[in-house]
């Protein structure tokens, strides 16, 4: 038989009880909290208020056994508030540093639009480099870290969106939608299940999880028939008619990453192709900027339309 | 946009001309005029939104019913039905374009055009009949949107979607068709015109030969037969029909002949199949000399004319075989009396003529030399009008006027041989003919009518003499004919051979005939030998890219393709295209397929052809799954 993954069954097993236990109807924004993080990237949710994005990155951090953060974002949010600053300790005469909420395995950004552009370029720099650097001093910050951002599309007063520039950075942007009706009900009766989350024990180890990731980004195969596939869609969204910029390189390794953490769930050691249509869908479509005439159109419709033209390599 | 009020009103309009074009050379004279002046009217009427209202129309139906019906009598059946017709049709399209009103249009129309077939089975029928069927299915089509709104409006891609649906509609029913000929009885004849005997014309040659009687010959150019037969040279393309062996008065006419025994002329047969156009006459024309006819019942008199046991007045067919022949051989000799007979009055100059050959001393084939020098001599012109008439047209043709058609030619000669003591006759039929290399077929017209003589020569036989020949002048027959005209001809021609003389014997013929044909295609020399090294240097190209085109793919293809196959019976008709393997696996649930596909989708995926080993167990996996699944 096929050689087995390290640690895929703990990784899957985790998704599986989160899934089916504490966070019912997230089943799928949960697999892509988990692809982001298995493959070193940041989410961006987008999604109105109240349908339980701080709930299911609480939870998210507790059954990992990762700590986490939190930060609420305002307009006068300053990037010390997020890093930590130096405070002067008096009984021993001199300057400590105080980590900031970014220092935690698991960092919930709320309402990262409302944040100052100066603060949320601190914010992306940080996701980007992995470390902090706070008068002079360069602090790691932890392995695994990911970040959670959500963003409100509704509000407009008072915000200040994400360039499209900026939105690159984010692996994966995706929804959380209205739970399904049953489920919905179910809660309804329940109501708040926040302070269960708490209460979450560690379902896997923390060398379980530093593993998994060494794996998705060390024995995940990707071959030439689907790196053939994943260029064709690059290149289909640079040449459609609709579109101004298509994927740029850094859009097409995310797609690559993204699909090798799909594989890796999948049980798979090489990417197959619908692994990459699968993720396109999350990692795609913010990184496309349409021409101004076309803006109002739906990026994941066009995106669809793409990925239906282009066949996938079946030999 | 597409109106389809006017829509239906272009399509009425052109059905009621349609019903009405093949029944107008038979209508009366009141029908004839009336509904083109009704389908003017009408369009006025529409145009300007007016119609007259049933209140009207009703009681003038009435009024002209009664009119038709008073000149009503049982033998003018047709013709009344016929304009009555018309004249409804007419009154129709006074009225408003309601539904039902346009649905009568549509069947008075088609009355119309089946009434037509009662006076003539033309090809043009097929034409109309076609016509009218297409433009009914789409009229139909058209209406129901009518009914349901008659001021509706379509856009033009719309109507013409529409347009283009309904004309295939007769299109699908062309088979139908085709299997109903087939099947249901027919007429050879159009019941009507055969009931009344109008159409049966007296055709070609006549049976009295008395030049003088006009001065004039009137050209009439009706087609009398056409015979399908190989190429003969013009100078023997004579078609034999009646002999006229005696005087009744002046008249040349047809007596019955004595007893001859005819011995059958020498040399090669040429077999003719011959379709006369229907006519009253009984005489069954063919190359001259003709040994047999067959393929209808007829009768051969001694002096080689063959009659038909009835009138030929319905298409019919018959086969003959001739042989070109300028003399006919007799056994035994003829009754020279009967040849030698004169008329009532001999122009005195001929009679001296013939007095002054009539020597004994010299032989009857000297006579017959020394009277076509004279004819010569006497410089006579060939010609159809301001003909010689009169009290002594004869001889004032040979002496005064010298001109004449073949009339006047052949009767004098044979008068002259008779008078110079040679036994003669006339024979009438008709000479040339078209030829009609597209339908391989000879057509022979009215006015290639023809009359020349026979003169008996102890030892020799029956000599074929045409006396017009030494015309100066003589008119070359009119070899080449249109192009169109000839395709028409032909195509008339097919038609009544294939479709109204229909039989099923004669289609198997016509099958057969068309293979013999093809069989007997000569190809240059050297065709052959050129196909054989073309087909032998093109095989390998052929081969080449037959092979490209099918190739066989790499095992991995293979192997897929035999479980996709096995995976499409198991489940069929739920593999959706583009859809990833892994996926189709684990939505159709099938473990063989999932273990196929991780183990296939580990050799692909990673860049590696599948080992010896992999392919084995690949099919190790079809294998079980085929079982699973029977």
């Amino acid at each position: 038989m096929l050689k087995k993954l390290a640690k895929v069954d703990e990784i899957n097993a985790v998704l599986t009880k989160l899934s089916s236990q504490h966070l019912k109807g997230k089943h799928r924004a949960l697999k892509l909290c988990l692809m982001a993080l298995l493959s070193g990237g940041h989410v961006l949710l987008e999604d109105i208020p109240g349908l339980g994005k701080t709930t299911m990155a609480l939870a998210f951090a507790s059954a990992l056994g990762l700590s986490f953060g939190r930060v609420q974002c305002t307009s006068d949010l300053l990037p010390s508030d997020i890093t930590g600053l130096s405070i002067y300790d008096r009984t021993e005469g001199r300057f400590n540093f105080i980590k900031g909420p970014i220092f935690n395995n698991i960092v919930l950004i709320d309402e990262i639009n409302r944040a100052m552009p100066k603060t949320q370029s601190a914010l992306l720099e940080a996701m980007e480099e992995r470390r902090v650097t706070v008068e002079g001093v360069t602090y790691r910050l932890p392995d695994p870290f990911l970040v959670l951002a959500t963003q409100n599309p509704v509000e407009q007063v008072g915000t200040y969106p994400l360039p499209e520039s900026q939105m690159d950075r984010f692996l994966i942007r995706t929804g959380i939608g209205y739970p399904p009706e049953e489920i919905e009900k179910e809660i309804l009766k329940q109501g708040s299940i926040r302070d269960d989350i708490l209460r979450i024990p560690a379902l896997v180890r923390h060398e379980d999880l530093v593993e998994a990731i060494r794996t998705v980004a060390g024995e995940v195969y990707i071959g030439d028939k689907v790196t053939d596939y994943v260029y064709s869609i690059i290149r289909a969204t640079r040449n459609h008619p609709l579109i101004l910029t298509g994927l740029s390189t850094r859009g097409g390794i995310s797609l690559v990453e993204a699909a090798k953490a799909a594989a890796y769930l999948h049980e798979r050691a090489f990417v197959a192709p619908e692994d990459v249509r699968d993720v396109a869908h999350a990692v795609c479509p913010h990184r496309l900027i349409f021409r101004p005439e076309h803006e109002g159109v739906d990026k994941e419709q066009i995106l669809n339309a793409i990925l239906k033209e282009i066949p996938l390599p079946v030999t | 946009m597409v109106k389809i009020k006017l829509l239906l009103n272009v399509l009425t309009v052109c059905i009621a001309v349609v019903g009405y074009l093949p029944l107008q050379p038979y209508l009366g004279p009141f029908a004839r005029v009336f509904l083109p002046g009704a389908l003017l009217l009408g369009l006025y009427l529409q145009w300007k939104e007016r119609p007259l209202s049933a209140r009207v129309l009703t009681p003038s139906s009435i009024i002209l019913f009664l009119f038709f019906a008073y000149g009503f009598r049982m033998d003018r059946l047709v013709p009344v039905t016929a304009d009555l017709l018309v004249v409804f049709l007419g009154v129709r399209l006074l009225g408003e374009r309601s539904g039902r009103n346009s649905l009568q249009v549509f069947a008075l129309s088609l009355f119309c055009l089946a009434a037509s077939s009662l006076y003539s089975l033309s090809e043009l029928f097929l034409v109309y009949l076609l016509l009218l069927l297409l433009l009914l299915a789409v009229s139909l089509v058209v209406l129901t949107f009518h009914s349901h709104d008659p001021d509706i409006v379509l856009p033009r891609d719309q109507a013409k979607t529409v347009l283009s649906v309904s004309t295939l509609i007769p299109v699908a029913s062309l088979p139908l068709l085709l299997f109903f000929f087939l099947i249901l009885p027919r007429t050879q004849y159009p019941l009507w015109n055969f009931a009344t005997g109008q159409a049966g014309k007296k055709t070609g040659f006549s049976d009295v030969v008395k030049p003088g009687e006009t001065s004039t010959v009137a050209e009439v150019k009706g087609v009398v037969l056409r015979a399908i037969c190989s190429k003969v040279p013009e100078q023997q393309l004579y078609w034999r029909g009646i002999v006229l062996n005696g005087f009744k008065e002046d008249a040349w006419v047809r007596l019955p002949p004595p007893r001859e025994f005819q011995l059958p002329p020498k040399g090669e047969t040429l077999s003719q199949e011959i379709y006369p156009e229907p006519s009253q006459s009984i005489y069954l024309p063919a190359l001259n000399v003709a040994s047999a006819i067959s393929g209808v019942r007829n009768e051969k008199t001694p002096d080689g004319v063959f009659t038909g046991r009835g009138r030929l007045d319905k298409r019919v067919k018959y086969n003959a075989e001739s042989v070109l022949s300028d003399v006919v051989q007799v056994k035994g000799g003829i009754d020279r009396d009967f040849y030698l007979k004169l008329p009532a009055n001999v122009p005195d100059r001929m009679r001296a003529k013939g007095r002054e050959l009539n020597r004994p001393g010299i032989p009857a084939a000297e006579r017959m030399r020394l009277l076509e020098r004279f004819f010569h001599e006497q410089k006579l012109s060939y010609a159809t009008t301001r003909l010689p008439v009169g009290a002594d047209p004869l001889g004032s043709f040979l002496f005064d006027k010298r001109r004449g058609n073949c009339e006047y030619f052949a009767s004098c000669y044979a008068l002259l041989l008779r008078l110079a003591g040679v036994p003669s006759r006339l024979v009438g039929g008709y000479r040339g003919g078209t030829y009609n290399a597209m339908g391989g077929y000879y057509l022979v017209t009215e006015e290639m009518a023809h009359v020349w003589v026979e003169a008996y020569l102890d030892g020799v036989g029956w000599q074929f003499v045409d006396p017009s020949a030494w015309a100066i002048g003589l008119p070359r027959p009119n070899e080449r004919a249109g192009a169109l005209r000839m395709y028409l001809d032909a195509a008339g021609f097919y038609w009544n051979k294939a479709v109204v003389t229909y039989d099923l014997e004669m289609q198997m013929d016509l099958v057969r005939s068309a293979g013999n044909k093809a069989r007997n295609i000569r190809l240059p020399a050297g065709t052959a030998r050129m196909l054989a090294t073309l087909l032998i240097a093109l095989l390998p190209v052929a081969a080449l890219l037959a092979w490209y085109l099918r190739r066989p793919g790499s095992a991995e293809e293979r192997v897929l393709k035999r479980m996709l196959r096995a995976v499409e019976k198991r489940h069929p008709g739920e593999a959706r295209g583009n859809e990833g393997l892994f996926e189709l696996a684990a939505r159709l649930n099938d473990s063989e397929f999932r273990q196929f596909v991780s183990l296939y989708g580990d050799a692909v995926y990673r860049d590696r052809h599948l080992n010896r080993e992999e392919l084995a167990r690949l099919d190790e996996i079809i294998r079980k799954h085929r079982q699973h699944g029977s």
